[in-house]
């Protein structure tokens, strides 16, 4: 036809072409007829059947989060299923809004505007769920689902509620699960949470919350018109449980640590108190408690806001990990690295004597030891066994600031110990670079002494002293303190074993720290801590007092109590020039201006529990308050 | 309905045809054949099957933006079930006046404003380019925002300026369209920017909507068949090589298999089989739809008619595209002059072509491209621009020539010589004008 076309060259128009565009046009109306024959005739009772009434919706299956054990494999927190109320507002007609949401408050016994505020300031679209109330009793479960079509767009929906089998005691460590906050959701969308979703807020369920949390699994549903499942069509993914998780903790231990530090506290009528157990040869963190606590079965059942402004407005900061999330000035523990920095850097040897007098004298300011008479001439064992401030103003002056903050941080100071709870503060090691750094001056020298006393600029989390103490005791391994042993993946194989982590291997020779460890021996024995030395174990340890605050109007400055101590391997006949300490004790009493060393009561105390002592070597009448400048 | 009866066509005369039948104007426009070879043009009523036809089409498109939009209308924050649709007629009747003023307009004052025209055309695709003027819609800078005026979309714009460019430009190059140098080179030059730039904003729907619009004038304009046929195959592996590439890629996946992935990348597919399935024969009726279909009045619209209206519906709808392709096709069969034959053609086959690649898609033949069926879904620029297409189709209707027109014309040159027509071209060939 072309040709034809072609022989007539005055044509422009081709007839043939446009014939030939018509015949493609009916090819296609063609082609797209048939294929919606096939789609809508021939195979489109099967797809009506898939839909017919229904609509299919992709709906994410949550995973079982991951369980909880102690080191003796008690169970910590089980999953509860629970009843909550939930809405999309894509279903709530914006005309019936104010009735459905009167109804709902008060059978939730909420108030309306608490109801209203939840639905707008829903982080997620008008399609998303939004979580109204948790934990919602079965009666009021069972209304709801009841009323379905004079609540249009509220939906009862079964999640599984965490239940901390020891509330407050473990809070602290396991931390809680909550909602995801409006802030987060834009960060945790893509890694596949859904608006109305939980997660772990702090503590191990905020720093394990990618394993414990698993894998959501993802299924087409079918809903009918009013929304409710009518079947499961295809189960895209199965959810994947979370991992589980066993703790270094021994929940018999912390019970013994808590009985401890409350009955101290009770004693004394203290508010703040830590205690924290350690296996110094391998970092495992046996108890650790932290005082005031609070319940994380509040948080998990959906916390009130009263309840929740209380906890926050409480001086003593209950949601505060004392042990890792506040720093304190150490007082004479922090004679530790001083001590060690003198032997070390050989300022000091083990058997060079000092004078002791009562006071040393720097320009116009006299620098008082905590006894005014002195204990005259004095070596590294009576300096650190009778806590001398003078032996150790002169230790620190010889060292000066910058190598006696070197052997702060070999020690692990001023610098997070890493371990796996969230939230950890790092405390401070004073040099001149720190401070030219921070408040723009040198430190000047009386500064240096009362840093070598644990002072001044001094500040530590309780757990980095446990720490540079159970690397004395292990024979200079600083290692990162762990909660979590091993991590079992939903199956029972084990994803992660336990191993020692080693922060580093301290630049110290042996020979120091076995000087220490019988120093801090000379501690008890010198009768410094009392009766500690009549206990039928051998102890070793060391006491502070560090003073903080303003002064009263007698001049006295409120202060911390410490004491942290260690026991050989062999209990009973052990030797302190072994470092094969297996337990290291440490316990913090916050402002507790007592006449001994609350804090060594403390240690005392768990210990008899912990080695079943039935003999009770308690001291009651030096946990009455005042006497300032008695133990140091 | 209408009770009435029909009025005979006999006692009617010119004057009396108020009342529009449509089957009076075809008995207007058919040329009477005349062995004389004495051209005789007329001057008539427009097609009004076309007009018929695209009335029908927005009608039943403001219907179905309104019924799968009101509902999101009303969940809205001002729960206005007008939200969509109440534009959608606003632009319909805007169309309308665009369409009456188009057909009114001698459609070859267009050769005047072709070059200016696709020149602002092309202006308006790079301006898209500018941050501060384009309206980004996931990932892809389709829209322009200038000032106080509606967004428009200058991707419809670029359709009618390049269709009457490429005829304007067609009809004067005569015979020489068929040469490589003077044929094929510049019209790869002349549409290579349009096409670059609404690649490149990406948008893929409309890249091969202008494609295959532009080489279907290309061909019915007399393009060389080698040639043609070599650019057909190239662009098939320009879209083979960018097919098989990231994202594409994927999404040919999806295309072959939807339910692979039915609530993630196949659902869009999905839903639309799934709506078209449950339609059935006759549709679940008006607003009763059961199946969720995601941009249901919008590029998936056909599935909401196919659900709504079943088989039925759905086949009416392609109905009226068939009707609307053989009246284009007529009307440019009939034109007076090759620029005029040319133009209808090409805005035939624009409008057809978009339509089919749409229903295309929504019936899991194509890919997932995100181009709007002509006057049923929602969009302003698309309904006002495809309103003055057909204006322009139909002022091209109400001229004929009688006999065909496929030897034509050039009015300039009738009645000289042999009282044959000639074309400019035709003249500078060696060979003679035979008698046929």
């Amino acid at each position: 036809m072309t040709t034809y076309l072609d022989d007539r060259p005055r044509s422009v128009r081709h007839l043939s072409r446009f014939v030939a565009f018509a015949v493609i046009m009916l090819l296609a109306v063609g082609g797209l007829t048939a294929r919606l024959f096939y789609l809508q005739i021939v195979d489109g009772g099967r797809f009506a059947s898939l839909s017919a009434r229904n609509r299919t919706v992709l709906e994410a299956v949550p995973s079982p989060r991951g369980l909880i054990y102690d080191r003796a494999g008690r169970v910590l927190v089980t999953n509860v299923p629970t009843f909550a109320v939930k809405v999309r507002p894509a279903d709530l007609p914006q005309s019936q809004r104010p009735q459905v949401v009167e109804r709902l408050a008060a059978l939730l016994d909420l108030d309306v505007a608490e109801v209203n505020a939840t639905i707008d300031s829903n982080p997620g679209s008008n399609f998303d769920l939004v979580r109204i109330a948790g934990d919602v009793d079965e009666r009021t479960a069972l209304l709801i689902s009841e009323a379905g079509f004079e609540l249009p767009g509220v939906e009862i929906a079964v999640e599984a509620r965490r239940q901390y089998t020891y509330g407050p005691l473990l809070s602290q460590i396991l931390g809680y699960t909550g909602p995801v906050s409006a802030e987060q959701l834009p960060v945790l969308r893509p890694l596949g949470y859904l608006p109305d979703d939980l997660l772990g807020k702090t503590g191990i369920e905020a720093e394990y919350e990618t394993g414990l949390r698993g894998t959501y699994g993802a299924e087409s549903v079918e809903r009918d018109a009013t929304g409710r499942k009518t079947q499961v069509l295809q189960t895209i993914r199965e959810a994947s449980p979370g991992d589980s998780l066993n703790l270094t903790i021994d929940t018999k231990e912390q019970k013994y640590a808590e009985k401890a530090l409350k009955w101290a506290t009770n004693e004394v009528g203290l508010k703040r108190g830590v205690v924290i157990v350690m296996n110094p040869q391998t970092g495992e963190v046996l108890a650790l408690v932290s005082l005031p606590t609070y319940d994380n079965n509040l948080f998990a059942r959906g916390i009130s806001n009263t309840d929740y402004q209380a906890l926050v407005e409480d001086p003593d900061k209950p949601l505060l990990n004392h042990a890792i999330q506040a720093h304190y000035p150490p007082g004479s523990t922090y004679k530790l690295v001083a001590a060690t920095g003198g032997l070390a850097d050989r300022k000091i040897s083990a058997g060079t004597e000092l004078a002791t007098k009562s006071y040393l004298t720097l320009g116009d300011t006299k620098f008082y030891d905590w006894n005014r008479r002195g204990f005259g001439a004095c070596n590294i064992y009576c300096g650190f066994g009778h806590s001398s401030d003078t032996f150790f103003f002169q230790v620190a002056g010889m060292l000066g600031i910058d190598r006696l903050g070197y052997w702060g941080k070999q020690y692990g100071f001023g610098s997070p110990t890493g371990i796996d709870l969230p939230g950890e503060v790092s405390g401070i090691v004073p040099t001149n670079q720190w401070k030219q750094d921070t408040l723009g001056a040198p430190i000047y020298p009386g500064e240096t002494y009362q840093a070598g006393i644990g002072q001044g600029y001094d500040v530590v989390t309780p757990l980095q002293l446990i720490n540079a103490y159970a690397a004395m005791a292990n024979g200079g391994t600083l290692y990162q303190p762990q909660v979590v042993h091993d991590i079992v993946g939903p199956d029972g194989q084990v994803v992660r074993p336990f191993e020692p982590r080693v922060l580093h291997e301290m630049d110290v020779p042996a020979s120091v720290l076995r000087t220490m460890r019988n120093a801090a021996r000379s501690v008890v024995e010198f009768r410094h801590t009392y009766n500690l030395v009549e206990l039928p174990i051998k102890v070793a340890g060391k006491s502070g007092t560090a003073e903080f605050g303003t002064r009263d109007k007698e001049g006295r400055l409120p202060f911390h109590s410490w004491f942290v101590g260690f026991v050989p391997k062999d209990p009973e006949n052990g030797s302190f020039d072994k470092a094969d300490s297996e337990l290291v004790v440490l316990a913090f009493a916050y402002d507790s201006r007592t006449k001994g060393n609350v804090a060594t009561e403390i240690v005392k105390y768990y210990l008899q529990q912990h080695y079943g002592i039935e003999k009770d070597y308690r001291l009651p009448n030096l946990l009455e308050r005042g006497n300032f400048y008695q133990s140091n | 309905m209408n009770l009435t009866p029909s009025i005979p066509r006999l006692g009617r005369r010119r004057g009396e045809e108020a009342a529009v039948d449509e089957r009076l104007p075809m008995v207007n426009r058919t040329p009477v054949k005349s062995r004389a070879g004495a051209v005789r043009r007329e001057r008539h009523q427009a097609d009004y099957v076309i007009l018929v036809v695209v009335v029908a089409l927005t009608a039943l498109g403001i219907l179905m933006v309104y019924s799968s939009s009101a509902l999101r209308g009303y969940l809205s924050q001002d729960a206005d079930t007008f939200a969509t649709v109440g534009p959608q007629i606003q632009w319909a009747i805007l169309g309308f006046v665009a369409m009456a003023v188009m057909m009114r307009v001698d459609y070859r004052w267009l050769r005047l404003a072709s070059l200016p025209f696709y020149v602002v055309a092309i202006g308006l695709l790079v301006l898209v380019f500018v941050p501060q003027f384009n309206i980004v819609v996931g990932g892809s800078a389709r829209w322009l925002k200038l000032g106080e005026l509606p967004a428009i979309h200058p991707a419809e714009i670029a359709k009618l300026a390049m269709v009457i460019y490429l005829a304007h430009w067609f009809a004067r190059r005569g015979h020489r369209i068929r040469g490589f140098w003077a044929g094929t080179v510049p019209f790869l030059i002349i549409v290579a920017p349009i096409i670059a730039l609404v690649f490149k904003e990406p948008d893929l729907g409309t890249t091969g909507v202008l494609t295959l619009t532009a080489l279907t004038m290309f061909f019915v304009a007399g393009a060389n068949l080698f040639h043609l046929a070599t650019m057909v195959t190239g662009a098939l592996m320009v879209m083979i090589v960018v097919g098989l590439r990231g994202y594409q890629l994927d999404r040919i996946r999806t295309w072959q298999n939807p339910w692979l992935d039915p609530l993630g990348e196949g659902f869009h597919t999905v839903q639309g089989l799934l709506a078209l399935g449950v339609g059935g024969l006759f549709g679940t009726g008006l607003g009763a739809s059961k199946v969720f279909v995601p941009n249901a009045f919008n590029d998936f619209i056909f599935a909401e008619v196919g659900q709504e209206f079943g088989l039925l519906g759905s086949v009416v709808v392609i109905g009226l595209f068939l009707i609307l392709a053989y009246s284009g096709v007529r009307v440019a069969l009939a034109a007076p002059d090759t620029f005029g034959a040319l133009l209808a053609a090409g805005i035939t086959a624009w409008l057809c072509l978009q339509a089919f690649l749409n229903i295309g898609v929504v019936v899991a033949l194509l890919p997932i491209t995100g181009i709007t069926l002509p006057f049923i879904s929602a969009g302003g620029s698309s309904l006002i621009i495809s309103f003055a297409a057909v204006g322009i189709l139909l002022s091209i209707s109400r001229e004929t020539v009688e006999k065909g027109t496929w030897n034509d014309d050039a009015t300039a040159d009738r009645g000289r010589r042999d009282g044959r027509t000639h074309l400019p071209g035709a003249r500078r060939r060696t060979v003679a004008s035979r008698p046929s």
